[in-house]
């Protein structure tokens, strides 16, 4: 930041008023008569605040959940009381230790848990609450005699020396946990803007893509689940150090059923959210304690606050800025567009693939071309006008295989999907591989993608065997797909969903992207570069900051093109790439993948059902029929080919023929 | 002898589980979404029942407490599951959790959290076998369990509702064409959850303690049961609940484990995490189909 900007900001009234709130917040507790309980109130805000974006992270930007929260808090807590008793560590020494259990614990849960993907979770989570419950905070010699965890009075410093901080001092304590709290949020803040930040949400989106562009799904939820639960044992060692004791109650289920509450009624993605929710809970648990009548009610209103917002207002406390906002506007007169409501988003990203995104039927069914007046011809082989160089196909054995899929066989149970299918593909072609519905062209392509398993033959791409190999470490080879229906991340604009794309080319850790180190935001500002050269490339920067969500359909397409391209991949996969296109932008999507391979020099292989346009673009063409290669050549062979005229009109054509035919 | 004597004594948890696993299956089949609320339709009923017992007949108050289980299924299905429906499969979770917190704090505000002592539905008394006995509810409740499992598997294969359910589980929309109305299946299947589920958390209730928390978190074995099972099969989910009862029941009554506090617990997350470690991590073409 240069000195300009930075006088300006000082300057500003939006600067003005922050520095009285940090003034403010710093020097309350000073104000002579402000109630001790008031304070400890504050200091209670601060641990769920903490507890709460520990959610966020797992739930909100990972989509993972956690219903054992509390029990994390706990060993927190316990782990603190045994090295503060044990080895003497004071704090804030212990709460390394703290962390770290904690961490590890959630590491040992996610681990096993991670294993049984999405609906088991939760059940997992809830089991390892249950145990810590029943059998871990039970143990004398982790929890103490009864459950109960007590340490010595902490000071920081020495006792009557001087600086010395003793923490039993209310005031001191409340400095304490928001300073831990404010390290928290930057380095959660400077997370989310980062490599790591965007891999979480593109796992949240879609697992599948994710993996795609080279992001190691499971490795990516573990270490949101081992940050999530050191955040919940550093709020576990304030806990304790602040109360200097802690019982088994305030560990069980009801309590991680609380934080779920405060979390989510913050709004689970935004972390001022969270701040919100942690204050707004700390007072309500003065009031409900204070107001005899409210006694025992809490978790009451708590549940209740969870449903409301779930089922009313899902964007939570976070929401409502933006909410009263335009509703202020609309009381002015102004409208404003695209209004993001906090009753109509989702809690956490949309669900994968999902319906807003969708077009036309799901995967399993081959989606047909729109009818097409003009075209309406009975067997639409014909070349193109942006037919491209037909003599790459001339001397193609030179040229070093980019794919050579040998012997492919896939069963599905008794069902043989693909039958001893031999690919080749090659530098700077390409290829297309045609066939009618059934043919088991999206199975042969997945197996190539890494999402199916052969059951015989091998797939090398670039050289190397990759028949076993998972999804992510097929792309750092340097393969990016599409999908037929389209895998973008919903909730992300398409500059996001594009920066997500540069996850191989970024080598800063974690660790950097925590205290957003200069390496990590110059690695970001070269991958915005690059992404901004991609959208020059392909005529997108006009969409660059919207919502993919509400972008149209064909639109879409282009921008999930664009998305692989941006991986640096030197060969893309096309699954039903104009599916769903009309004939401008299927002319479009022709041209632009023949640029691609022209000026960019990627070698492309095209799954389609669109014959004129994959004969248009095509060097050299497969047909599949009933899990069998029909036929292979360059599309002029291939229009001539008779069997492959008599699978599309005779057989198996109840697809792609008639369909124009009859419009 | 006394293994055999041991084995006896899961009778009654296999017995619960395995009709709380029913139920998660049958409403899994209709709405896709694992009920974590499901502890909530077990406290309900049991509660119900408590309560009118002191007043009423036994046998009525049974019959309202399970009904009571059918209507907190239906309003949980109402209130969160539609209303959820087309959101992320995150988003479902914390629904049915937080249908879960609410009933579990009613009930503990309502009744408090001390244990109970939950009338008998059988006869009170033991079947004695050598130095220790089985109560005669625990017995009943694994035979009862084994009379409705039996009527849920005629219910599915037998009977034109039992078909209509199956078919709208599988696809709606044909299901639909077919003059299926898939709400009232959908409906159907949270009714018969919930009375599964009351049966189970009374007679559970009867053998155990009436207390919110213990009783409704029994019906998380049912879920690792459910996991062994499968999702979609009714005699998978019984032999799971066989699995995770004899496991969480015999197990810590073996000498030497029986002296650690809460080793049944740890024994039903060994189980859970052993089973789940089994299932592979990889992405496959599956993982498209949201």
């Amino acid at each position: 930041m240069n000195r300009e900007l930075r006088l300006q900001l000082t300057l500003s009234p939006r600067a003005t008023f922050a520095f009285i709130v940090a003034a403010a917040v710093l020097a309350w507790p000073w104000i002579p008569g402000v109630p001790y309980s008031v304070m400890g109130d504050a200091i209670v805000a601060g641990q769920y605040a903490i507890v709460a974006v520990s959610l966020v992270l797992l739930i909100g930007w990972v989509g993972q959940i956690s219903i054992a929260q509390a029990a994390l808090v706990g060993i927190g807590a316990y782990s603190t009381g045994l090295v503060s008793r044990g080895l003497n560590i004071p704090f804030p020494g212990n709460l390394a230790f703290g962390a770290v259990a904690a961490g590890l614990a959630a590491g040992v849960l996610g681990i096993v848990a991670l294993r049984v993907r999405g609906l088991y979770l939760a059940v997992a989570t809830l089991i390892f609450s249950y145990v810590s419950d029943e059998f871990l905070f039970r143990q004398e010699w982790f929890a103490g005699h009864g459950g109960t965890s007590v340490i010595t009075q902490p000071i920081i410093g020495k006792a009557g020396g001087y600086p010395s901080f003793d923490l039993s001092d209310r005031r001191i304590l409340y400095y304490v946990v928001w300073a831990c709290a404010a390290a928290i949020f930057y380095a959660l803040a400077n997370l989310r803007s980062s490599k790591t930040g965007r891999a979480f949400f593109a796992v949240r989106g879609s697992e599948v893509a994710a993996a795609s562009l080279g992001i190691d799904v499971v490795r990516y939820k573990l270490l949101a689940f081992v940050l999530s639960g050191m955040l919940a044992g550093i709020a576990g060692n304030l806990l304790i150090v602040g109360q200097l004791a802690v019982t088994q109650e305030e560990f069980n289920l009801t309590t991680s059923l609380f934080y779920l509450s405060i979390a989510v009624v913050g709004g689970l993605s935004s972390l001022g959210g969270a701040a919100a929710a942690g204050l707004l809970f700390a007072g309500l648990q003065e009031v409900f304690f204070r107001v005899h009548a409210f006694n025992g009610l809490l978790d009451i209103v708590s549940a209740g606050l969870l449903v409301a917002v779930l089922l009313l207002y899902r964007g939570g406390l976070s929401a409502i800025p933006a909410s009263a906002r335009r509703r202020w506007q609309q009381v002015k007169g102004l409208t404003r567009p695209a209004p993001v409501d906090g009753e109509k988003v989702d809690l956490v990203g949309t669900p994968e693939g999902s319906r807003s995104l969708r077009h036309g039927g799901d995967e399993r069914e081959d989606v047909e071309a729109p009818p097409d007046g003009e075209e309406a011809k009975v067997l639409p082989l014909d070349p193109q006008p942006a037919r491209a160089a037909a003599d790459m196909a001339v001397g193609r054995a030179d040229r070093p295989e980019v794919i050579a899929a040998e012997g492919v066989t896939v069963r599905f149970g008794g069902l043989v999907a693909n039958d001893d299918v031999s690919v080749s593909v090659r530098e700077g072609e390409i290829v297309g591989l045609i066939g009618p519905n059934g043919a088991g062209k999206t199975t042969f392509f997945n197996a190539i993608a890494g999402l199916n398993q052969p059951t015989a033959g091998a797939v090398h791409i670039f050289g190397t065997d990759v028949t076993a190999l998972p999804v992510h470490e097929r792309a750092k080879l340097g393969v990016a797909r599409t999908f037929q229906a389209i895998q973008l991340f919903g909730q992300l604009t398409v500059l996001e969903n594009l920066m997500v794309a540069t996850h191989l080319q970024n080598h800063t850790g974690v660790i950097r992207h925590l205290i957003g180190s200069e390496g990590s935001i110059k690695a970001d500002l070269a991958a915005r570069k690059r992404v901004l050269e991609a959208l020059e490339l392909i005529g997108l920067t006009d969409i660059a900051e919207k919502i993919v969500r509400d972008l149209p359909f064909g639109t879409l397409r282009m921008v999930e093109v664009a998305r692989a391209v941006v991986t640096g991949a030197k060969l893309l996969m096309l699954d039903e790439p104009a599916s769903g296109l009309d004939n401008v932008e299927t002319r479009r999507l022709s041209d632009l993948l023949v640029r691609l391979r022209h000026e960019l020099g990627i070698t492309i292989l095209v799954i389609e059902h669109d014959v004129p346009f994959v004969t248009g673009i095509s060097d050299y063409m497969y047909v599949l029929d009933r899990g069998r290669l029909l036929a292979w050549g360059t599309p002029q062979q291939i229009q001539r080919d008779e069997e492959v005229v008599a699978a599309y009109l005779g057989r198996a054509s109840t697809e792609v023929v008639p369909a124009r035919a009859s419009s | 002898m006394d293994i055999i004597v041991t084995a006896l004594l899961a009778l009654p948890l296999v017995g619960a589980y395995a009709l709380f696993a029913l139920g998660i299956v049958v409403i899994f089949q209709a709405s896709r979404v694992l009920n974590l609320a499901h502890g909530g339709m077990v406290i309900v009923p049991a509660y119900m029942t408590y309560a009118l017992a002191q007043h009423l007949p036994l046998a009525l108050s049974l019959i309202i407490g399970v009904g009571s289980g059918s209507l907190v299924g239906l309003l949980v299905e109402r209130i969160f599951i539609r209303t959820l429906r087309g959101e992320s499969m995150t988003t479902q979770t914390v629904g049915t959790v937080a249908a879960f917190g609410v009933i579990l704090a009613l009930i503990a505000k309502v009744f408090g959290t001390t244990p109970l002592p939950m009338p008998s539905v059988f006869p009170q008394g033991f079947v004695h076998l050598g130095s220790s006995g089985i109560k005669y509810g625990s017995i009943g409740l694994f035979v009862v369990m084994l009379v409705l499992a039996g009527g849920m598997f005629a219910l599915f294969r037998f009977t034109s509702l039992g078909l209509a359910m199956r078919g709208a589980a599988q696809n709606s929309r044909a299901a639909q064409l077919m003059g299926i109305n898939p709400i009232r299946t959908t409906q159907i299947a949270w009714v018969l959850g919930g009375a599964l589920a009351g049966v189970a958390g009374i007679l559970l209730a009867g053998v155990t303690d009436l207390d919110p928390y213990n009783l409704s978190l029994q019906a998380l074995p049912a879920f690792v049961a459910v996991l062994i099972g499968g999702l979609e099969s009714l005699p998978g989910a019984v032999l799971g609940a066989l699995i995770v009862g004899g496991v969480v029941g015999v197990l810590p009554g073996l000498p030497g484990l029986g002296s650690i506090q809460g080793a049944p617990q740890l024994m039903l997350m060994i189980v859970a995490f052993v089973v789940m470690a089994r299932r592979g991590q990889r992405l496959t073409a599956g993982d498209l189909r949201a």
